[in-house]
């Protein structure tokens, strides 16, 4: 029983990072039609931007989640130039291929220049570890409940801001039909811009809580978060942004429950071999695509 | 002839058989890369056939070939419908699925690998025989019905299901040519590396034949010839220290090319603006000799 709350919050807060994720991702497609397969690696840089910092400041909390959450908007915004070309020209699988470029070059520096490519690690006091509630051998711990918590909570602010704020609706009119809301006057570039600052508010903000749960990072993690990614957003149906969290939350409880329960590495083949029954038996997803 | 060029005309051989993989599904409107893991099933299959049951090269390429063939059919038999990104996606798991697979299969090695492959005879003339064989088979196809359905379907898949091109069989009978040929891919990088290991058929090949692909050109299969011996050569010809950041000159050569020149270095108009010029010259020197 204990056991099981324990696979059950770690569910949680892998399905939380990945619905935070998902959602910046699928805010890009929905927005310029753009497959940012580099998302998640660019959040991999701000973590270890704030890791940066936080050596430069002695170890300041503070300052190193700031730098995670600003350099986040700063790699969006920087990254908005390149796909505004290819979502004009309405080139999708480009997109993708540019994004695997950006990618490739994300991991190799990061591999090669900072700390010389070994695994970085983050000073204790940012994961939180002291134990706040403790079910027998169950722990939730103040960085993971900040981390359930935040990812919810700031999963539920972007929902508020794109569905109650004008700004918000006037994105998602954009994304339903971009010619339609240029006639009405919508100012395209800065709404495209927007788009790219919110999902990387959520890059940041996701880099942050896997500082928190991860206490470590590495230049894989991009391609392998890359892939649970848009695992999800498969699994949900591309740009479909509440399929999306519940789908997110589905992938974190299986993937923590195989952990759990099953010998070797067999995690990340049940999370693929999702993606792959939900593409052959439902090709748009398990809740249908969105435009 | 060096050990050094003797590997790299086979992985150039081995190479442009994968870009041509890939390539003959993009034709098709798709990007699938079942070819990489098509690859590790042919290569292991073929490893585990020649070592431990010492069946000849030709019986064993024949199996990895039919591996290959069943591997990507039971899949694309789903995939022949999903959309392009669901598609690229959904494979890229297929890689990271057989590698988890092969990885947790004690019998072919596990994590440490399986070693000791037997080598055939004249490996680069055999490499070059199935490129040339493979190379034909594409040209014609091109030149067919199928092709130019293909081209049909590539442009705009609605126009291609108003002139009846059946879009679904058409992709399904793609991904397993495909699968085939990153069978017989796997065949030959088993013989001459004669150890494998799951990791060797990861997204990072994957990456490598992007590069080759898009850079040189999608929309002809010269493009992967030319660029392939170019892109994989030049690394070989740097300075070490220059050399190491092969991955990320991939990685900026990719993004440059898309940007400003989407369709790549080769393209079809570009190689019919050759044959033109070049038929042109040869009229002209006839007149000049009469």
């Amino acid at each position: 029983m204990e056991f099981l709350l324990a696979q059950i919050i770690n569910g949680l807060i892998l399905g939380g990072i990945y619905a935070l994720l998902v959602t910046g991702f699928n805010l890009l497609l929905l927005e310029g039609g753009v497959f940012q397969y580099a998302y998640p690696h660019l959040l991999v840089l701000s973590m270890y931007v704030s890791w940066l910092v936080l050596r430069i400041t002695g170890n300041n909390l503070f300052l190193g989640i700031v730098a995670a959450i600003i350099s986040g908007i700063i790699f969006g915004i920087a990254t908005e130039p390149i796909f505004r070309t290819l979502s004009k020209r309405g080139a999708a699988i480009a997109s993708f291929i540019v994004a695997l470029g950006i990618a490739i070059v994300i991991t190799d520096i990061l591999s090669r220049v900072i700390n010389r490519g070994i695994q970085i690690a983050f000073p204790e006091a940012l994961k939180g570890e002291k134990a706040l509630l403790q079910f027998g051998y169950a722990i939730i711990s103040a960085g993971q409940l900040l981390t359930i918590v935040g990812s919810f909570v700031a999963v539920g602010g972007i929902f508020f801001f794109l569905f109650k704020t004008k700004t918000g609706r006037a994105m998602r009119a954009m994304a339903q039909t971009p010619e339609v809301a240029r006639l009405m006057g919508l100012p395209v570039n800065a709404m495209s811009i927007y788009s790219y600052a919110l999902a990387g508010i959520l890059g940041g903000i996701s880099s942050v809580f896997l500082i928190m749960s991860l206490g470590s990072a590495s230049s894989g993690l991009g391609n392998s978060l890359a892939l649970k990614v848009l695992a999800v957003a498969i699994f949900a149906g591309l740009g479909n942004l509440g399929g999306g969290l519940v789908s997110a939350l589905l992938l974190g409880m299986a993937e923590s429950f195989v952990m759990g329960y099953l010998r070797g590495d067999w995690a990340n083949a049940v999370a693929f071999g999702m993606i792959m029954i939900i593409v052959m038996v439902k090709p748009r997803g398990r809740f249908g695509m969105k435009a | 002839m060096s050990i050094s060029l003797y590997y790299f005309l086979i992985f150039t051989g081995i190479f442009i058989l994968l870009g041509w993989a890939i390539y003959i599904v993009y034709r098709n409107g798709q990007l699938n890369n079942v070819p990489i893991a098509a690859m590790a099933v042919g290569a292991y299959i073929f490893a585990y056939l020649t070592r431990e049951l010492q069946v000849p090269f030709i019986l064993a390429l024949m199996a990895a070939m039919g591996g290959g063939a069943v591997f990507s059919f039971i899949p694309a038999l789903g995939l022949g419908r999903a959309p392009a990104f669901s598609m690229t996606i959904a494979t890229i798991a297929m890689i990271f699925i057989t590698q988890t697979v092969l990885r947790n299969l004690d019998f072919l090695g596990g994590v440490y690998g399986f070693y000791n492959i037997p080598r055939v005879d004249h490996l680069l003339l055999v490499t070059y025989i199935i490129v040339f064989i493979v190379g034909f088979f594409i040209f014609r196809l091109e030149r067919s019905r199928i092709g130019r359905a293909m081209e049909v379907v590539f442009i705009d898949p609605n126009v291609a299901r108003t002139l009846k091109i059946n879009t679904y069989w058409l992709s399904v009978w793609l991904q397993v040519f495909a699968g085939i040929v990153g069978a017989i891919a796997g065949v030959l990088f088993a013989n001459l590396v004669r150890i494998l290991v799951p990791r060797h058929f990861s997204l990072g090949m994957l990456l490598n034949i992007y590069c080759f692909m898009f850079v040189g050109g999608y929309t002809t299969m010269w493009g992967v010839v030319i660029f392939t011996p170019i892109l994989w050569g030049f690394p070989l010809l740097l300075p070490e220290a220059v050399a190491e950041w092969k991955d990320t000159i991939y990685g900026m050569l990719l993004i440059v090319t898309m940007l400003l020149r989407p369709e790549g270095v080769i393209t079809k108009k570009m190689l019919w603006d050759l044959s033109l010029t070049i038929k042109r010259f040869f009229l002209r020197k006839n007149r000049l000799l009469k």
